[in-house]
């Protein structure tokens, strides 16, 4: 399989399918990196729309320096926060309300209340984690945070958050 | 949760964490391994920090839609992608009281014209209700402008090119039966070829038999579009005599979106483990057993394309069961051989028949002749005995 940064390369060099290979791998990852944070799907699609149309504009300016990943997931981070600052609402409202969840609702909304308690650094370390799969040096690039506090922020949110998760599991322990 | 001392174990708990996420050296994960393997506590806090990881898998995402493929692409190709959000201006804000206006006048107006068409047609209450059921469907599964492919060709079951059911309000399968009886078989059944093709139906299945002593028949099972459901039964009727009409109807908009439900998480969940995959190194075991998970989601995807398919067919093709039998007149034959040839077969015939008795007698006698008189043999003594006994001296 060819690598992330052979494609942005190519893409650099003039190569329309290395962004169409691009756009194919990290589409569904990006949307639901917004449709997560964000509480409608239409935002959710603009925004990752954004993230491409930034890779487009910034072609030329590229360097490997990082993982394409990162780099990609950088931007995205910028754009949410960016959408955070416009909206002027609390991060918690943003986790919460309208977010479409093909699980069972009631697991979903456990979790996302759980997500919700946590400080916000450690909650967007713990998603970038959990749900985007970065490793921990990735996840430093993405939020210019130290590895060693993100492994520690990280461990710290894992306990908080079994703490609020325990409810939920004995709830549905004691349904089975 | 689980709470250990720092100063009993080789290793911190965030080392043990670190070491579930892949993220320690080899020399520090064969360390942490080794520990994990005879220290329950460690084995406790790795149970705990792998249930937390289990339950956020719990919350999944749907995908974007086709449209963001639509937008990027065009940036791509140096166009202005369009955008969803969009401020009201003057010039918006009238166009748009405008297109209210318009749909308020149209929606009184469909509404008025149910109204007297409702008024109009007084049928019997289940073929009220199957028709209140079919009309919000019309419009969504209207296929007459070819979505299965060539007009009067649908595509057979199991082909992609059924267009998914996406409109508003209830879906709906829907399935009728037909009895009819006809005069002149034949040409009936040369218009219901016709009728299926203008009404861009086809036959599913069809037998027909013509038994020499009785009318021609024919069962068959007949599928058209829903929305022209009612416009095929009509013609069909007109075909000949109704002897029985049924209609039902199944609403399935549950079972629909249950199963689109399942079947987005089904690949959201594939996704994942790809992901997983392609961008975590762990041991051999791991890797295996993610694939077998792959190949086990796969699986189940498959399935439920299928199911879906299938679902989807039946909500936008109605099902007619149709049974068509010809009127049976005896035919008028005529003898037209003369007096004394009727006579000699007449006379052939008493000789034949005498010759078959006889012959039916002597076949009886050798049969059971011997039986009769064993037990003539055996009953005639003691019938003699109490004859004489009986019998006045």
């Amino acid at each position: 399989m060819v690598s992330d940064d052979a494609l942005m390369l190519d893409f650099q060099r003039g190569s329309r399918e290395g962004f169409e290979e691009i756009f194919e791998r990290y589409r569904q990852p990006l949307y639901s990196f917004f449709r997560r944070r964000l509480s409608t799907s239409e935002r959710a699609e603009d925004l990752t729309q954004e993230v491409f149309v930034a890779v487009i504009r910034g072609t030329s300016r590229y360097e490997p320096r990082a993982r394409v990943r990162t780099y990609l997931y950088g931007i995205a981070v910028n754009l949410l926060a960016a959408e955070h600052r416009r909206q002027k609402t609390a991060e918690i409202r943003e986790v919460e309300p309208g977010l479409a969840s093909n699980e069972s609702p009631d697991s979903s909304i456990w979790i996302r209340e759980a997500l919700g308690k946590l400080e916000q650094t450690e909650r967007e370390i713990l998603m970038l984690r959990e749900y985007e799969q970065l490793s921990y040096s990735e996840i430093a690039d993405v939020l210019r945070l130290p590895v060693n506090t993100v492994r520690s922020r990280l461990f710290r949110s894992r306990l908080a958050l079994r703490q609020y998760l325990e409810p939920a599991s004995q709830a549905q322990e004691r349904q089975r | 949760m689980t709470e250990m001392k720092i100063n009993t174990h080789p290793v911190s708990q965030e080392e043990l964490m670190a070491y579930l996420d892949g993220e320690l050296d080899a020399e520090r994960a064969s360390a942490t391994a080794a520990h994990l393997e005879h220290c329950r506590e460690c084995q406790l806090l790795a149970a705990d920090l792998q249930s937390v990881a289990r339950q956020l898998l719990g919350w999944q995402v749907d995908g974007p839609s086709a449209d963001l493929d639509t937008r990027v692409r065009a940036q791509l190709n140096g166009q202005q992608p369009r955008k969803r959000s969009f401020s009201f201006t003057g010039s918006r804000l009238i166009w748009g009281g405008a297109c209210g206006v318009v749909i308020v006048v149209l929606a009184l107006a469909i509404s008025t014209r149910n109204n007297g068409w409702q008024r109009l047609n007084r049928e019997s209450a289940s073929l009220r209700d199957v028709e209140r059921l079919d009309r919000p469907r019309a419009e969504a599964f209207d296929v007459t402008g070819g979505t299965a492919g060539e007009p009067g060709q649908p595509a057979p079951l199991g082909v992609p090119q059924v267009s998914t059911p996406q409109g508003t309000g209830p879906l709906v399968v829907h399935k009728a039966e037909l009895t009819l009886t006809t005069r002149e078989f034949d040409k009936t059944r040369d218009e219901l070829e016709r009728v299926l093709a203008i009404h861009q139906g086809y036959i599913a299945d069809l037998s027909a038999t013509s038994p020499p002593d009785s009318g021609s028949s024919l069962t068959g099972t007949l599928k058209v579009p829903a929305a022209q459901l009612n416009r095929t039964m009509a013609a069909l009727k007109e075909l000949g005599r109704v002897d029985r009409e049924s209609r039902s109807s199944e609403e399935v908009t549950r079972r629909y979106v249950d199963m689109n439900a399942r079947l987005s998480n089904a690949r959201n969940t594939e996704q994942r483990l790809t992901q997983l995959l392609r961008d975590r190194t762990g041991k051999l075991s791991d890797v295996l057993a993610v694939e077998e998970q792959i190949a086990h989601v796969r699986g189940e995807i498959e399935v439920m394309q299928a199911e879906q398919q299938v679902l989807s067919h039946q909500i936008e093709f109605a099902t007619i069961e149709l049974t068509l039998s010809e009127e049976y007149k005896q035919p008028l034959t005529v003898d037209h051989s003369s007096a004394l040839t009727r006579l000699r077969n007449a006379a052939i015939d008493g000789f034949w028949n005498v010759a078959e008795g006889v012959m039916g007698t002597a076949l009886f006698l050798l049969t059971y002749g011997p039986v009769l008189l064993v037990i003539a043999g055996v009953l005639f003594f003691p019938a003699r005995y109490f004859w004489r006994i009986r019998k006045p001296s």
